[in-house]
């Protein structure tokens, strides 16, 4: 257990809106679960901070929900992407591309050292 | 906008919250389902899987909080439940409950009640626009002294000269008496004559027609009048064609050419406004009209005294004989004019106001601490159940703001009640432009209050929160509690004693000031005595020789009636706006000090010191035969013979009045024929003046027709018993023979006591504001005694086991609150030393550090604090030893 990271503040609605982007509609189990195996399962993810994160992203009108059934038949919450969230998505991402790039930087070995 | 709109989602979802709630059980039901069925898939025993799929979860219960916390707003929702919380604890203790409401309650009231008058009459601006404009200029001179009357000479002057004002007025000292004669009725009317520019300076058009134009002003113009809206709507039935209509006013003829903006009030009521028909003149110096300026906008006060200055010294070329080296001028904002009299009355009662607060908050603190110790175990028992120190301040903070709240608004009911009650008990004139209701102002003020209060208040609990450790409080019991808290209470108990004192000695200086007042003995005996005004016509008044016939005549029709002593008329009751006029006293050096003077001056007839018994000192009173043809004679109060004569016998001396305030007022020589005793003419806070007497038939013309039109005629009429029904009959011998009403009737005696209405008024609040800063400081001392008591029981218990005796206990108890008495009473005295000052320009004959006050004050104070300390100590007395060893 020791060796798998908690995730960090902010980046799991980051990473559920990806999820929903990538799978489309889907439950929050199925949301926690996909997050879980897209990071080789070296997060340690508690299930249950998954959903105010996704009220969060519901009350900021980037994901929308309703009632449906599951694969195995079962009545089951889910959540899909909207127009605004996609717009949200594409910006964090590159928020996020841009920071770890500059970190990149800083941590990679000097080529140029002039 | 994101921000925004998930706020307005959780503000939603606080109304929401039970269908949210069952939404997220039933979503985590199926995601726990899911998992349960992957895992049995995944070869997990069903225990197993659901212990597995829970864990992964991180419990249902911990998980629904969170998403309760991010779906509504966690404080707004829990203040909610505080505030529900706190009304369920209220409700609990009613006793306290009600006890700091209506403490609260009574000191906002006061407050407000207060606040109330102080805003009408001195805060709101005057309901013109640009109130700050306008000015009122006075004379001032070298010696300090101001004058606020103008002659029409300097003021047109500088109407005319000036560049610092946009629009400028002359009008009336005073309103003057009319009667308005309709359908061969009289109806009494208040006049106010002024300029042509009046209803401009203050930028208040007539609602209906024109205000006056300056052709109005010539002498023999056309007579016009504006109505006041009330004036219009009372005896002219609102006609909407009013315009045009002819009115008589006395004997003239007027049209009406316009209704007032109802808004338009100054500070005396007037009914009708008429021009005002002046003109220059290089030997007026007839000072009778007050000077009303708006400036030009941007111009400041300072700047129109300095352009006012230069004018005065353009005038010293065009009026020589009117200008006065030593005369200067100062322009004063016009609203403070009005209102300068009672100014320091109701700022002194304002700060008195706020100490009640201050005593009113103090004994409230107290009960908080009170109330927080009794509460320390349920505080640390919920702090051990996990409650976060600043839940529970919250809590408690919560808890105080409903109180306040409560005791605000219960304040403000009270203020609205007891307002007109106060205004009913000690009617006090205000000016007509006040407006005694409340207001935006008003609310403010109170809601600054109850905050001020609820901030002061939650320094109890915040203290209190930080002291509460758990493990302490919970092991200790009630009756063992530190002695720093109570430390706390005794100081405000101490302030409460010092406050109260300073209150209490403010409240017994005016108290004997009011009562040295009205005991004033006025120089005349007011009872069975009924006063009344009349106003009489141009044509009536226009020779003191014609008038004065027809004022004997009526007095001896008066004096003819069954129960009557004496009748006389007169130009002003006493405690009323008297002129004055300058003299020469013949016989003296001219030029010389002591040749000259200017006093009092009063017209009567021949009974007036019989109808009011001032006594005759020296010589005679006046007699019917002192005629118009008769020899000049005079008579002059003691005052007047100790100013000009040193004490000497001012018999058969010559005083010839001068016409010094212009042509056609100047008097014949008269010889003094007698001295009469001196009146408090002025009032009664007032010195006597030193008076001229005249007889009313021998009066230059010109000033009969001032005067009488300007002041009217007064009368006095004395009857043989109370009882004496006069004014039947003198209402039908009036109508028959002069075609006047009679107006402002009123017993002498009332005359007497509205001149010291505002004493009173001042007086009575005061009184009140003292009397509950004492019963407020005698709770205190009581609740502290009661707990120090309740504290010491088993402390007691020991003494009393220890062969301590009954009266010991009683002396200790009584000791530790005359200490507590004692301190508060020694700051309070250092605090009425200082503050003593501020009453200084209230009291009469009083001295504002008077020591038999204070010494008073101190011992009303300290035997109120024995009696509140005493039911403490007996109890404490009475202590059973035995039992109070086995409490704990």
């Amino acid at each position: 257990m020791s060796d798998k990271t908690d995730v960090w503040q902010g980046t799991l609605a980051l990473m559920a809106l990806k999820t929903l982007e990538t799978m489309g509609p889907l439950h929050g189990y199925g949301i926690a679960r996909r997050i879980e195996q897209t990071s080789g399962n070296l997060l340690s993810l508690n299930y249950g901070t998954l959903y105010p994160a996704l009220l969060k992203l519901e009350q900021e009108g980037s994901i929308a929900s309703e009632w449906g059934v599951s694969e195995n038949n079962r009545k089951a919450k889910f959540y899909k992407l909207t127009r605004a969230g996609r717009k949200q998505l594409e910006k964090e991402a590159q928020n996020w591309e841009q920071a770890t790039a500059i970190l990149a930087r800083f941590f990679a070995p000097k080529e140029d050292p002039a | 906008m994101k921000r925004l709109r998930a706020w307005m989602m959780r503000v939603r979802g606080m109304f929401r919250r039970e269908g949210q709630e069952r939404e997220l059980t039933a979503e985590l039901e199926s995601h726990l389902a899911m998992h349960v069925e992957d895992n049995v898939r995944a070869g997990m025993t069903p225990e197993q899987a659901r212990r597995d799929a829970m864990l992964k979860l991180g419990g249902v219960e911990q998980t629904k909080q969170r998403y309760r916390e991010r779906s509504t707003i966690p404080l707004l929702e829990s203040v909610l439940r505080d505030a529900r919380y706190a009304l369920r604890q209220l409700r609990k203790s009613p006793g306290f409950t009600t006890a700091t409401v209506l403490t609260l309650a009574l000191g906002i009231g006061a407050n407000v009640t207060v606040f109330l008058i102080l805003y009408g009459v001195l805060l709101r601006p005057l309901p013109f626009p640009h109130p700050q404009q306008l000015v009122r200029i006075e004379r001032f001179y070298a010696n300090g002294q101001t004058a606020p009357a103008y002659s029409a000479t300097k003021a047109l002057f500088m109407m005319r000269a000036n560049r610092t004002f946009e629009s400028a007025a002359v009008y009336d000292y005073m309103a003057s008496h009319v009667n308005l004669v309709q359908n061969g009725e009289a109806v009494p009317l208040d006049a106010l004559r002024v300029t042509s520019d009046f209803f401009q300076v203050f930028q208040m058009e007539p609602q209906i027609g024109h205000g006056f134009r300056p052709q109005d002003m010539t002498l023999h113009a056309p007579g016009v009048v504006v109505l006041s809206n009330a004036a219009w709507r009372q005896h002219f039935g609102a006609d909407p064609n009013i315009l045009g209509r002819a009115i008589t006013l006395g004997d003239e003829k007027y049209t009406v050419i316009g209704v007032a903006n109802a808004k338009f009030r100054l500070d005396a009521k007037v009914d009708v406004w008429v021009p005002l028909q002046i003109a220059e003149s290089p030997e007026d110096q007839n000072n009778s009209y007050n000077f009303v300026a708006r400036m030009k906008p941007g111009v400041t006060r300072v700047q129109t005294e300095d352009d006012l200055k230069r004018v005065l010294l353009q005038m010293k070329n065009v009026y020589p004989d009117l200008w006065d080296r030593y005369e200067s001028v100062r322009v004063l904002d016009y609203h403070d004019s009005l209102v300068g009299q009672v100014r320091p009355a109701l700022e002194m009662l304002m700060g008195a106001v706020g100490l009640v607060l201050l005593i009113v908050s103090a004994n409230i603190l107290s009960l908080l601490l009170t109330r927080a110790i009794a509460r320390r175990h349920e505080m640390s028992l919920r702090a051990a159940l996990g409650a976060p120190g600043w839940r529970i301040l919250q809590q408690l903070l919560v808890e105080n703001a409903i109180l306040c709240m409560a005791g605000g608004m219960a304040g403000l009911l009270l203020a609205q009640f007891a307002t007109p009650v106060l205004m009913h008990l000690s009617p006090l004139k205000l000016p007509s432009f006040t407006s005694l209701e409340m207001g935006g102002s008003t609310l403010v003020f109170a809601t600054a209050l109850t905050l001020l209060c609820a901030i002061l208040f939650s320094a109890v609990p915040a203290i209190e929160s930080r002291r509460t450790q758990l493990n302490e409080s919970l092991r200790m019991s009630s009756t063992r509690v530190t002695g720093g808290r109570n430390l706390a209470q005794k100081s405000l108990v101490i302030s409460e004693v010092a406050i109260s004192l300073m209150l209490l000695v403010a409240a017994g200086l005016l108290l004997s000031s009011f009562w040295k007042l009205i005991h004033t003995p006025p120089g005349f005996r007011a009872d069975n005595v009924i006063t009344f005004k009349t106003a009489f016509t141009q044509d009536q008044i226009a020779t003191s020789a014609s008038l004065g016939l027809r004022l004997d005549e009526l007095t001896a029709r008066l004096e003819a009636q069954p129960g009557v002593a004496a009748a006389a008329a007169v130009n002003s009751l006493p405690t009323q706006l008297t002129p004055d006029f300058s003299f020469d006293i013949i016989g003296r050096p001219a030029g010389q000090p002591g040749s000259s003077g200017d006093e009092e001056y009063m017209p009567t007839t021949a009974h007036y010191f019989d109808a009011l018994r001032i006594p005759v000192i020296a010589g005679r009173a006046f007699r019917i035969s002192d005629t118009h043809g008769s020899e000049p004679v005079m008579i002059v109060n003691r005052q007047f013979a100790r100013t000009h004569f040193k004490g000497q016998n001012p018999l058969g001396e010559h005083i010839h009045m001068t016409a010094a305030i212009g042509p056609g007022f100047e008097d014949s020589v008269r010889e003094i024929v007698g001295v009469v005793g001196d009146t408090k003419q002025d009032g009664l806070d007032a010195p006597a003046p030193g008076i001229m007497y005249l007889p009313a038939a021998q009066v230059p013309d010109r000033l009969t027709q001032m005067d009488s039109g300007l002041l009217g005629v007064s009368w006095v009429i004395r009857t043989k018993t109370p009882d004496v029904d006069i004014l039947t009959a003198a209402r039908r011998i009036f109508m028959d023979n002069a075609q006047t009403p009679l107006l402002s009737v009123e017993p002498m005696q009332d005359v007497m006591r509205a001149s010291v209405a505002q004493q009173r008024f001042t007086m009575l609040l005061l009184s009140v504001f003292g009397l509950i800063s004492l019963v407020m400081g005698a709770a205190g001392l009581y609740g502290v005694m009661s707990y120090t008591v309740a504290r010491q029981t088993k402390e007691i218990g020991v003494r009393m086991a220890l062969g301590a005796q009954r009266s010991d206990i009683l002396r200790m108890v009584l000791r530790e609150a005359g200490m507590l008495v004692m301190t508060g009473m020694i700051l309070g005295i250092a605090g009425s030393l200082v503050g003593a000052q501020m009453l200084r320009s209230l009291l009469f004959e009083v001295a504002p550090r008077d020591p038999i006050t204070l010494v008073a004050m101190c011992s009303v104070l300290l035997l109120t604090g024995l009696f509140a300390a005493w039911w403490p100590a007996t109890r404490a007395a009475s202590t059973e030893p035995m039992q109070a060893l086995r409490a704990e």
